[in-house]
């Protein structure tokens, strides 16, 4: 069931348009890695789920598998939304001229939580930042204000998570630890996430679902399974039928996987054997103009998805 | 909504803004007070006359004070001399003689009695002050919430926008209170403390009145504070409008500029007694100005409380109605 359901969004800035046509599906429980290019259009999605921008055209419903209260645009009711989304988009928002701690106060006030002072020391610990919870905003490094932005986001115990870049400023151990935080958040209390990132690394390690983003449309979204499968070997085949080759493969070979480049490549990966690949090729007659063995890492991959758009 | 008040509450508490115009405006009251008071010692007035060598009419001219901003008689002076002048405007001659203080030991009685409460209160309302300092703190407050973005901390629905833009209107005007207040007891207590008397002449009901029209009018500058905020997203285009509008300085000028065209499109003459700075005007009177017709129906022989109330009301309306109407739509 999902947890966030975007159909058809799209947001308009002085006649352009930075998102467009964009669909999304985020299950409950899911760590969505969201992968963009800079200025793809990432920050502003996020922003149209939390209801700080509002679209020019679409639909964003969160906790569409609940029994929707309030209004259309969203599946919870207004005044629990502060509660139940928790977000940390671009650099944290924070008050400078007021503490660790005031600033956590001033939302707990807000959205209305019981016994404010207690969760506001409870969350400072769990980022860590319960040392300087008096120190003035201004004053705090730039992971520190990081790992605040982080407390805000945690701050109403939130069912749905939206990070944007939140490794930004971390040292590997910070990056490490909030890392394992966010997994624990995720498998201990249910916590669905989105988080996005240019750190493919610490994705890779967490994310059970990627959506990749590329002039403000969705290219792609999979599962991390399937990430790993056409991430790992593979085989690049073209030949001078290529419509005709794919049939072919995938009636000798089903347990394959298959997937058509924009020259016409066909990229086999997945449950397959190299030798099975070439007989079957050698029983169709058709010329073969490469056969090559790959690997690619996370990073390439992504590019390349992300600049398949371009090519096309 | 009411949570969303109790944080901004907590905010302007926790933070020195608030604390910082709070003192400025104690300290404001305290210093007048004490300038008055020296000023209208006798001695200083017996300094003031002989410094300046002044001859009676020299005296009269210069000391001259109007019955109905400071309750003053008139000094008067026969055959050069220097006078005094008793409580009920009689002169008393010192003929030759070189003022002393005792000699203006009434007008000191005079210049240290104000008609009333409000003619107390009203002289500092005129000036600005409470304005200012009312729209100096909103348009700090509120431009904090877009140059922090603390606001993206608060996901909300377009009815959060609603309840969000309602509770700062709130806010503004919870602002304006509190000034209000201080301003009150602290001109009371200081001018008190210097030995100056402001009899309750005009009744509990008429300086309700007067607390109640002052109130609205410091609301309606704080909310158009805000709105330049919100239109503007800048801290010193509000804080620029707040120096130059609240300070009535801008409407001075627009009056002036009116006044010119009336003559050639006479209904523009009406103009000003539509703006909030004609009730503030009024306001800086005291209340014996609000009982008598007058303001923007004081043709049609209405008070001129009357009329200030429609007129800060309808400011309110307006203000109001175009930050939930047009503000509302824009992205936080």
């Amino acid at each position: 069931m999902s947890v966030i359901e975007v159909r058809g969004l799209a947001k308009e800035y002085r006649g352009r348009r930075v998102v467009d046509r964009f669909d999304m599906t985020v299950a409950r429980g899911d760590i969505y890695g969201f992968v963009g290019k800079n200025g793809a259009g990432k920050s502003t999605v996020m922003k149209m789920i939390c209801g700080v921008v509002t679209p020019t055209a679409g639909e964003v419903r969160l906790f569409a598998d609940e029994a929707p209260v309030g209004e259309a645009a969203t599946g919870v009711a207004t005044n629990d939304l502060g509660r139940r989304v928790g977000a940390l988009i671009e650099e944290p928002a924070l008050l400078p001229n007021l503490s660790a701690y005031d600033n956590l106060m001033a939302k707990a006030l807000a959205i209305g939580i019981v016994d404010a002072p207690e969760r506001c020391h409870e969350v400072l610990r769990l980022v860590g930042l319960d040392y300087a919870e008096r120190k003035k905003a201004r004053g705090l490094s730039l992971g520190m204000k990081q790992r605040l932005g982080l407390a805000l986001a945690l701050l109403g115990s939130p069912d749905v998570l939206l990070l944007d870049e939140p490794f930004n400023g971390l040292d590997p151990e910070g990056t490490r630890s909030l890392r394992k935080l966010l997994v624990r958040l995720n498998e201990v209390f249910g916590v669905t996430m989105v988080v996005s990132s240019h750190v493919l690394d610490q994705l890779d390690r967490m994310a059970t679902r990627y959506g990749v983003i590329a002039d403000g449309t969705m290219v792609r979204e999979m599962t991390a399974e399937q990430v790993q499968a056409e991430c790992g070997e593979s085989l690049r085949v073209r030949t001078t039928d290529p419509a005709r080759t794919l049939a072919w493969l995938q009636e000798a070979l089903p347990a394959a996987t298959y997937r058509v480049e924009p020259d016409q490549a066909i990229i086999v990966s997945g449950d397959y054997d190299t030798e099975a690949v070439a007989q079957a090729l050698k029983a169709t007659g058709q010329v073969i103009l490469e056969f090559s063995p790959r690997r690619r890492d996370l990073e390439e991959y992504f590019v390349e998805l992300m600049e398949g758009r371009h090519r096309a | 909504m009411l949570n969303l008040l109790r944080s901004d509450l907590f905010r302007l508490i926790r933070g020195k803004a608030l604390w910082v115009m709070t003192a400025v405006l104690v300290a404001c009251m305290a210093l007048s007070a004490a300038m008055l008071n020296w000023v209208s010692q006798p001695e200083f007035l017996a300094f003031y006359a002989q410094t300046e060598q002044m001859t009676a009419d020299e005296v009269r001219d210069e000391m001259r004070f109007e019955e109905t901003s400071t309750g003053l008689v008139t000094v008067g002076a026969d055959d050069g001399a220097v006078l005094g002048a008793s409580p009920d405007g009689t002169l008393v001659a010192v003929a030759g003689a070189a003022p002393t203080p005792e000699d203006f030991e009434a007008v000191t009685a005079e210049m240290r009695r104000f008609s009333g409460v409000t003619a107390l209160f009203g002289s500092f309302m005129a000036g600005g002050l409470l304005l200012v300092v009312t729209s100096l703190i909103t348009a700090l407050f509120l431009a904090s919430d877009f140059e922090t973005r603390f606001v993206r901390n608060l996901p909300m629905g377009r009815r959060g926008r609603t309840a969000y833009y309602v509770e700062k209107l709130l806010l503004v005007a919870l602002v304006a209170l509190w000034f209000l207040a201080v301003l009150a007891t602290s001109c009371a207590a200081s001018f008190a403390v210097a030995g100056f008397s402001f009899p309750l002449s005009e009744g509990i009901g008429g300086l309700l009145a007067w607390l109640l029209l002052t109130w609205m009018a410091a609301t309606a500058y704080g909310w158009l504070t805000a709105l330049t905020v919100w239109v503007t997203r800048s801290k010193g285009a509000a804080i620029a409008e707040a120096l130059v509008v609240s300070s009535t300085f801008l409407a001075a000028l627009v009056i002036q500029l009116l006044g010119y065209f009336a003559r050639v499109i006479p209904w523009l003459g009406a103009v000003p007694e539509w703006l909030p700075s004609s009730a503030v005007e009024m306001l800086g009177r005291g209340a014996d100005a609000l009982a008598a017709p007058g303001g923007a129906l004081g043709f049609a022989g209405v008070s001129g409380g009357a009329s200030a109330l429609l007129v800060l009301a309808l400011w309110l309306a307006v203000c109001a109605t175009v930050a939930l109407a047009a503000c509302r739509r824009r992205d936080l």
